[in-house]
């Protein structure tokens, strides 16, 4: 089964989060869920030369929801297997069977797993499967005014993109092995390797 | 983003059980108190109550608990489909021990229902400590999340099994057996421990919980060897008390020590 994935150019990225905006009005999200989320990353530091200091700060943005995972922890922790791969190596969620006990939130490392207050079970992206199903890119990628955002299958974008799946503020990549390519900017640092924050830590 | 307070009380109370059956089989296994006696028998009762209570907590935290039925389809695989197994058997064993010691039924297969809830008890606290120890929660993903689980055990049942036993009468010899024989574990709990994380909330954490644990075995010791303390009960409830609030204490700052590595 080839492995879907996104591809993110944060280079280009103008963090604007249409993608975010798209996905919630897609999937119509209630305020507190977000399964597609615009990460700001601010960094920098201080060069002092002949005695004179300079500022050398740095930002970027990184737009992560599901991943897809290859070895998606989620699946095998879920207890009743409403978490699943389907045929198309997307992890959906039986909204029927889940029972709400939050557990695979906790081991996800992309915070891709969100509960739903008022229906009391989990919710995550279906990369749209549906949209998917009809031949159309997920509603993120097309919202994209930059065309930052892609979806397609790892192997290719690998081919074509290169082998980056993982920079600050995410974990590594061996963790879960993520269907994600990433095109890095040149600030950016390597996962697990912190040298700047995330500036928006709330989800709204 | 998490209900910790009902996972607090999961997790001490089913620990605490775990801890309270191993005293029970310690103390009747080793002769210090004859496991006919009435307040092995209301322990027996205790423990029933402490795992209902615990399963009850379990279920509720639920967005939707009535599919908790589902919760044991991924049992080969999901560490948490394996500790709501373990809990259930060890429910369903406590529940027959308790029935057949209310009717005073002894024969091979309520001698064998010990044996069965130990093995239970373990197995619930592996697959416990299976759930909390994820990759994704650096803070929990060392080997101090089993020992912080062993010295709850330890620490919480001894404090409860003292507090029910503080009317009984004690063969001395081979309750320092049984004494020396937990003893030993939590020594070795408290060494491993030692060795474990160099931040300050884990340092906290290690030595509350080490503190709790001595302080279970002071309790103990001081309640069946020294013979002043022993006429004093208040003294054992008093102790005994202190120890639990400490383990929910430590049992809080464990919670509180999340720290996903999510976005």
């Amino acid at each position: 089964m080839r492995r879907p994935a996104f591809y993110i150019d944060t280079t280009a990225c103008t963090g604007c989060k249409a993608c975010q905006a798209a996905c919630k009005d897609k999937n119509d999200l209630s305020p507190g869920l977000s399964w597609r989320k615009v990460n700001e990353i601010e960094g920098g530091n201080w060069n002092t030369t002949n005695g004179v200091v300079t500022e050398k700060p740095f930002g970027y943005y990184l737009s992560i929801s599901c991943n897809h995972c290859e070895n998606a922890p989620c699946i095998d922790a879920c207890p009743t297997t409403a978490l699943h791969r389907n045929h198309d190596g997307i992890v959906v969620i039986d909204p029927l069977l889940c029972m709400g006990c939050d557990y695979c939130q906790w081991t996800c490392p992309y915070g891709a797993l969100q509960i739903d207050p008022t229906r009391g079970i989990m919710t995550k992206c279906d990369a749209c499967i549906d949209y998917l199903y009809e031949g159309k890119n997920p509603a993120c990628v097309d919202a994209c005014p930059m065309r930052v955002l892609e979806f397609g299958y790892f192997d290719t974008f690998v081919a074509r993109k290169g082998t980056t799946s993982g920079i600050f503020p995410l974990p590594d990549p061996k963790l879960t092995s993520p269907g994600l390519v990433i095109k890095p900017h040149k600030d950016s640092s390597a996962a697990n390797e912190s040298n700047a924050m995330v500036n928006n830590t709330e989800i709204y | 983003m998490h209900n910790y307070f009902s996972l607090l009380f999961f997790t001490f109370t089913s620990q605490a059980a775990i801890g309270v059956i191993l005293a029970h089989v310690v103390l009747s296994g080793t002769g210090s108190i004859p496991g006919d006696e009435d307040s092995m028998v209301r322990m027996r009762h205790l423990i029933t109550i402490m795992l209902i209570a615990s399963l009850a907590t379990a279920f509720l935290h639920l967005g939707k608990p009535f599919r908790a039925v589902y919760a044991l389809n991924n049992i080969m695989k999901s560490p948490l489909s394996m500790e709501i197994a373990s809990l259930s058997v060890l429910l369903a064993v406590s529940l027959a021990y308790s029935w057949f010691s209310h009717r005073g039924v002894i024969n091979y297969f309520t001698s064998t229902l010990p044996v069965l809830a130990v093995i239970a008890a373990i197995l619930l606290l592996l697959t416990m400590t299976a759930v909390y120890y994820l990759p994704s929660v650096p803070s929990w993903h060392t080997a101090r999340t089993p020992l912080a689980f062993v010295l709850t055990t330890i620490s919480a049942g001894t404090a409860i099994a003292a507090i029910m036993l503080k009317e009984s009468e004690v063969r001395q010899a081979s309750l320092l057996l049984a004494v020396s024989v937990s003893a030993a574990i939590l020594l070795a709990a408290v060494t491993l421990t030692a060795k474990m994380g160099t931040s300050t909330g884990r340092a906290i954490l290690t030595g509350l919980q080490t503190v709790t644990s001595l302080m279970a075995f002071v309790l103990i010791f001081s309640r069946f060897f020294l013979t002043e303390m022993n006429k004093s009960r208040h003294m054992t409830v008093i102790t005994g008390v202190l120890v639990l609030i400490s383990g929910i204490l430590a049992r809080w700052l464990f919670f509180l020590s999340y720290d996903n590595i999510i976005l």
